[in-house]
């Protein structure tokens, strides 16, 4: 069995290693307090970590002295922004394996779900939602579980393999004359993104809609019929049927078929909703998520 | 608080991987710490392509290996996997001219595409 290592874990996972070795942390306490040492004054590293915190709270100087009445400027939009990068810090998502098992080679979900949301989108009319990428057997705990973690605080989890399974939601046209084959030019645009721009080792994308909407206006109805695509401009000299795995590749994993009342749901999500979970109130949202999707990093 | 003495190569180590890594064709930078992420949200902002903090270097035991954490963004046109390959190579490389009586143990991550 090979085995795959997370990334190494760091003594200090949080803080910022300078090159010179001395952690952002302390440099910049230093440099506040007042107690830096010699070395700080001198090294390179060092004083370009408290030159960038200086360039901050200049910014923060500046927004305050530009802003007349501060009891009445919205901070909301910029403290938004700045917990976004907090967040996506401190929470980057989780790394998927790329590549052999011995190649510690790693790629961020959230990353991988934008390319593969983008080629989804690409269909005329298909609006991707949420989609999340996962090993598709692994052996150790599931990262997504961890609160804000970033990934070199996580211990080293040895997993046996490097397939990956995807799950993706989208909203297709409601005038689609065939969702099942839908379905499956959508995810051999799915695998072809993951093979061709991401390199992942993709065994099963289950491709669930969650909804129908109107199409564009400026749509060519031939281009919501797959028997009519071009199969030279969707790639399919790439087509390993076998490499995906027959099981995941049926339209039986799309997802149930229920299609509500017309003209009940959201009206965003167009006049006709697909409800894969039959048992919810019809009246509400268009599920996005799927069930066991974290939805971190992962949404459109 | 307590803060690992710095070690004897890491500042020389330090520049030429990150120099190489940025050399690697389809990386467009190393990933930005929080500094830089924090920055890039401050109007008129520009991303900070030089900054090496999305590289750490360690070295658990005098007579170990070197534990390299590279944390990359990629540009668009390049297979996300090429590049992280090209980029283990480039340090691996660099480790080896750097400090040939030592090996390396090197992680490569994909933060972000551009």
């Amino acid at each position: 069995m090979t085995t795959r290592i997370h990334p190494p874990e760091s003594p200090h996972p949080d803080d910022e290693q300078l090159p010179c070795g001395r952690l952002l942390s302390v440099v910049w306490t230093e440099w506040e307090e007042g107690t830096a040492d010699g070395h700080t004054a001198t090294c390179a590293h060092c004083l370009r970590a408290t030159a960038e915190l200086e360039d901050l709270e200049a910014a923060v100087r500046q927004v305050r002295d530009e802003t007349d009445d501060l009891a009445a400027y919205d901070a909301t939009p910029l403290t938004r922004r700045v917990m976004d990068v907090v967040g996506l810090e401190l929470r980057p998502g989780r790394p998927l394996p790329l590549g052999e098992p011995d190649e510690d080679l790693w790629v961020m979900e959230s990353v991988a779900a934008r390319t593969l949301r983008a080629a989804a989108d690409q269909m005329p009319g298909v609006r991707a939602g949420s989609c999340r990428i996962s090993p598709a057997e692994p052996t150790g705990p599931d990262r997504s579980a961890l609160p804000l973690a970033a990934p070199q605080a996580v211990p080293r989890v040895v997993r046996d393999s490097d397939r990956i399974a995807v799950q993706l939601d989208i909203r297709a046209p409601l005038t689609t004359p065939d969702l099942p084959a839908l379905a499956d030019e959508v995810r051999e645009r799915v695998r072809l993104a993951a093979d061709g721009r991401l390199g992942l080792n993709v065994v099963s994308i289950d491709i669930r809609i969650t909804d129908l909407t109107d199409p564009p206006d400026d749509m060519d109805p031939q281009h919501m019929d797959p028997q009519h695509m071009d199969p030279q401009h969707m790639g399919a000299q790439h087509t390993d049927p076998q490499h995906m795995g027959p099981d995941h590749m049926g339209p039986d994993h799309m997802g149930p078929h229920h299609i509500g009342p017309p003209g009940i749901g959201d009206h965003h999500m167009g006049s006709q909703h697909m409800d894969p979970h039959p048992t919810e109130p019809p009246s509400g949202p268009a599920p996005t998520n799927t069930p066991h999707g974290s939805g971190e990093g992962t949404g459109p | 608080m307590t803060q690992p003495a710095p070690l004897d190569h890491t500042p020389i180590l330090g520049e030429a991987i990150a120099t190489a890594v940025r050399g690697v064709p389809g990386v467009a930078f190393l990933s930005p710490g929080l500094t830089g992420r924090l920055r890039s949200v401050l109007p008129g902002a520009t991303p900070d392509r030089a900054s090496s903090a999305g590289l750490r270097i360690n070295r658990p035991t005098d007579d170990g290996p070197w534990r390299i954490d590279v944390r990359i963004v990629a540009r668009a046109d390049a297979r996300v996997l090429d590049v992280g390959r090209a980029t283990r190579s480039a340090v691996t490389e660099c480790v080896a001219v750097a400090d040939p009586a030592r090996s390396a143990e090197v992680s490569v991550t994909v933060t972000g595409i551009v």
